[in-house]
């Protein structure tokens, strides 16, 4: 693997010569907030040491996009977007972007989503490590580790000190590209670069995933206790990285229909609702068990990853003072204390 | 040398890059509806209650389809919707789908007039087993509009090339009244087949009415068949399938004899908006056809 060293304005220049072909997205703050944002001018990049308030997803999966033009004259698709590279990405949203890559693809479901991947394909992931956990983060508790994800392209690491950027190339197919660095090329195991993926192995096994009888979770578990001062803002499924529900909306103008796919939520009562006007989840407590339950039930069963990275977003935006995790703890709790009864029972 | 220890399951570009190039294309693009031409609209009920008509479709490229399985129909300018087959899945080019006014969608489509412009995109979900079905009896029961993804199954097994790969078949129709039955201008043709009878039932008692009176549940006691060797197929409102079955259950039927289908809020049809989930199953890719032992299994979230 290749590692380039390089001063922190030497990073800066490089990612200026990227604006013409990319479009830039890297953390930075508005108004105090740090946040994922389209770069104009790379004094805009904040690499510190914080969790951006919104999650990336919505580069690969935008709020509202037009999917389809539909007019007499035919259907059209709009242009493919231009490629982006995604700057300073925590671990805990580059494990989400592997759960996003799962779930819109062949494997889950039959059919394979071609607009998602269109972006994907052209998507550059540049990681970076958290050094201190955030309060509300629980990643540790799901088995990820905070400094480091090989689910990226490449990889960075500051010496803060020294105002020295280290940029790791995890995929070779992108050493071209990085040439724009005027850097220092070093090989790993050299002296002077630390061992980025040294951690790896010693993440924690933790595994918060649910496994139980579907249809006694829906009975024996007290969901109406965790969702009882749910507010139905949606905001918990809006911010979180791995959501992905949605929903079309069309618009016309002047004969000419556009399909927009927009972002929707199981938490609003709408997502369900029958034309006849039945509602099979019909409260807040069928609501928010859907949501625990495909991401820590469904999505594993059918994708093999649990859909939460334990980024702590949906926690601390909250204004209800809904915990996903307190609401899995209780439930694997009363779970494996269930099947301890009852093979107590069968003695 | 880094490469190996890399995560097996990581994303690999080269493997999907090909295939989403060209989105205009529908084989590339399940999104991308055909342009299908409206030939003709029937008005099937003449209740005040409802509004049920069959529409009658030329899509620009033929859709093959099995019995159960459904589309997505398009209005121009208003949105997309969900509707099973209703027609002979032998007759490619020409689709029916039978639809009741409920909303904004089907308000708008009804508006609608021959010659007119839809989109359509499928066929989408799984089908009803009828090769597993093959040496039975076969009892349908229909709710209403529950006959219209029943019809498909129903024209196959009645083709001369198949009728006599199955046994007797006993139709229950069920109707809120004499104005509200669908595809009655087929009623006296099924009821010839040879071994089949058609039985029609009204939720009221209406003068000069000679059918049954009542729910097809309190009905199928009275009605005899072959226990032992039917396969139930039902389609309706969510409180008749579950009544019905019931019934037959306590009659004796086997709960892998009994499917249904079933309908749930749909946006993509294709397993990704996560609308359309019973537990972990997906409605439009699992299902919409289920055994009652299938539905057994899962939550009653429908
Ligand atoms: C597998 C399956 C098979 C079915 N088969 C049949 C059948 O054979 N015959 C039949 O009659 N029905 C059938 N249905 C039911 C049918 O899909 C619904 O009746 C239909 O979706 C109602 O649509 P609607 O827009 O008229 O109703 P609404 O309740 O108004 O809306 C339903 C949909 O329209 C969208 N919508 C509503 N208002 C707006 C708005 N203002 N702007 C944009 N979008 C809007 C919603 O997002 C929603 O997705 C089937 C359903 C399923 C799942
Ligand atoms: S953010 Fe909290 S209050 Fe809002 S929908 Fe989610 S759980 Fe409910
Ligand atoms: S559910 Fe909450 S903690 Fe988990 S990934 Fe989504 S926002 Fe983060
Ligand atoms: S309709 Fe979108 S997942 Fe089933």
């Amino acid at each position: 693997m290749i590692i380039l060293k390089m001063s922190r304005s030497a990073f800066h220049d490089g990612i200026g010569k990227l604006f013409g072909d990319y479009r830039v997205v890297a953390p930075s703050r508005i108004n105090g907030t740090l946040d994922y944002t389209d770069i104009v001018d790379p004094a805009q990049i904040d690499l510190s040491d914080e969790l951006p308030y919104k999650s990336p997803k919505e580069i690969l999966f935008p709020r509202v996009e037009t999917i389809l033009r539909i007019s007499d004259d035919g259907i059209d698709v709009p242009d493919t977007p231009k490629p982006t590279i995604l700057i300073g990405v925590k671990p805990c949203d580059i494990t989400a972007i592997n759960v996003m890559d799962k779930v819109f693809s062949k494997e889950n479901n039959k059919f394979s989503d071609p607009y998602y991947f269109r972006r994907r394909e052209s998507l550059i992931v540049i990681g970076m490590g958290c050094v201190h956990k955030k309060p509300g983060c629980f990643c540790d508790e799901l088995g990820i580790d905070m400094t480091f994800s090989d689910y990226s392209d490449a990889f960075i690491s500051i010496d803060n000190d020294n105002n020295i950027v280290f940029l790791y190339i995890l995929d070779e197919k992108y050493e071209s590209l990085f040439s724009i660095f005027d850097a220092q090329v070093l090989e790993s195991g050299s002296p002077e670069v630390s061992e980025i993926n040294s951690r790896v192995n010693e993440s924690t096994t933790k595994n918060l995933r649910i496994d139980a009888d579907e249809k006694e979770l829906f009975e024996e578990i007290p969901w109406e206790l965790y969702s009882e001062s749910c507010l139905e803002c949606g905001i918990c499924t809006y911010i979180c990285p791995t959501c992905h529900c949605f929903e079309f909306r069309d618009v016309e103008d002047c004969g000419v229909t556009c399909r927009n796919r927009c972002w929707d939520s199981c938490m609003y009562p709408s997502f369900t609702l029958h034309a006849s006007g039945h509602n099979p989840r019909a409260t807040q407590r069928e609501r928010f068990r859907q949501r625990v339950l495909h991401k820590y039930m469904y999505v594993p069963k059918n994708c093999s990853v649990i859909a939460c990275t334990g980024c702590g977003r949906c926690i601390r935006a909250c204004p209800g003072g809904l915990n996903i995790l307190r609401a899995v703890q209780d439930i694997l709790d009363r779970t494996i204390f269930s099947k301890v009864s009852k093979a107590e029972e069968c003695v | 040398m880094f490469e190996a220890e890399r995560n097996p399951n990581n994303y690999n570009a080269s493997s999907v890059t090909t295939e989403t190039k060209d989105l205009g294309c529908a084989c590339l693009n399940p999104y991308i509806p055909i342009k299908t031409k409206i030939l003709d609209i029937i008005q099937e009920t003449t209740s005040d209650s409802q509004d049920v008509k069959t529409f009658i479709l030329s899509p620009a490229k033929p859709i093959s389809f099995e019995p159960g399985q459904f589309v997505e129909l398009t209005v121009s300018g208003v949105g997309e919707a969900p509707f099973g087959f209703a027609s002979s899945p032998i007759v490619e080019d020409t689709i029916q789908l039978c639809i009741k006014r409920t909303g904004y969608v089907t308000d708008n489509l009804h508006r609608l007039r021959p010659g007119d412009i839809v989109y359509l995109r499928g066929p989408y979900g799984n089908s009803f087993p009828i090769k597993e079905m093959e040496g039975h009896d076969i009892f349908y029961v229909a709710g209403g509009l529950g006959l219209a993804p029943l019809r498909p199954m129903i024209e196959l097994i009645f083709l001369p090339e198949n009728r006599q790969k199955y046994g007797n078949i006993k139709m229950l129709l069920a109707a809120r009244s004499t104005k509200d039955f669908l595809f009655k201008y087929d009623y006296e043709r099924w009821s010839n087949y040879p071994d089949t009878d058609l039985l029609l039932t009204i939720d009221n008692p209406e003068p000069e009415w000679d059918g049954l009176v009542g729910f097809p549940n309190n009905l199928v006691h009275d009605i005899s068949f072959d226990i032992q060797n039917t396969y139930a197929v039902l389609c309706g409102p969510p409180v008749m399938i579950k009544a019905l079955s019931d019934a037959f259950v306590k009659m004796g039927i086997p709960k892998n004899r009994i499917y249904t289908t079933l309908e749930m809020r749909m946006t993509c049809g294709i397993g990704k908006c996560g609308k359309c989930n019973i537990g972990h199953k997906y409605v439009c890719v699992d299902g919409p056809v289920f055994s009652m032992e299938e539905l057994d299994n899962m939550p009653g979230e429908y």
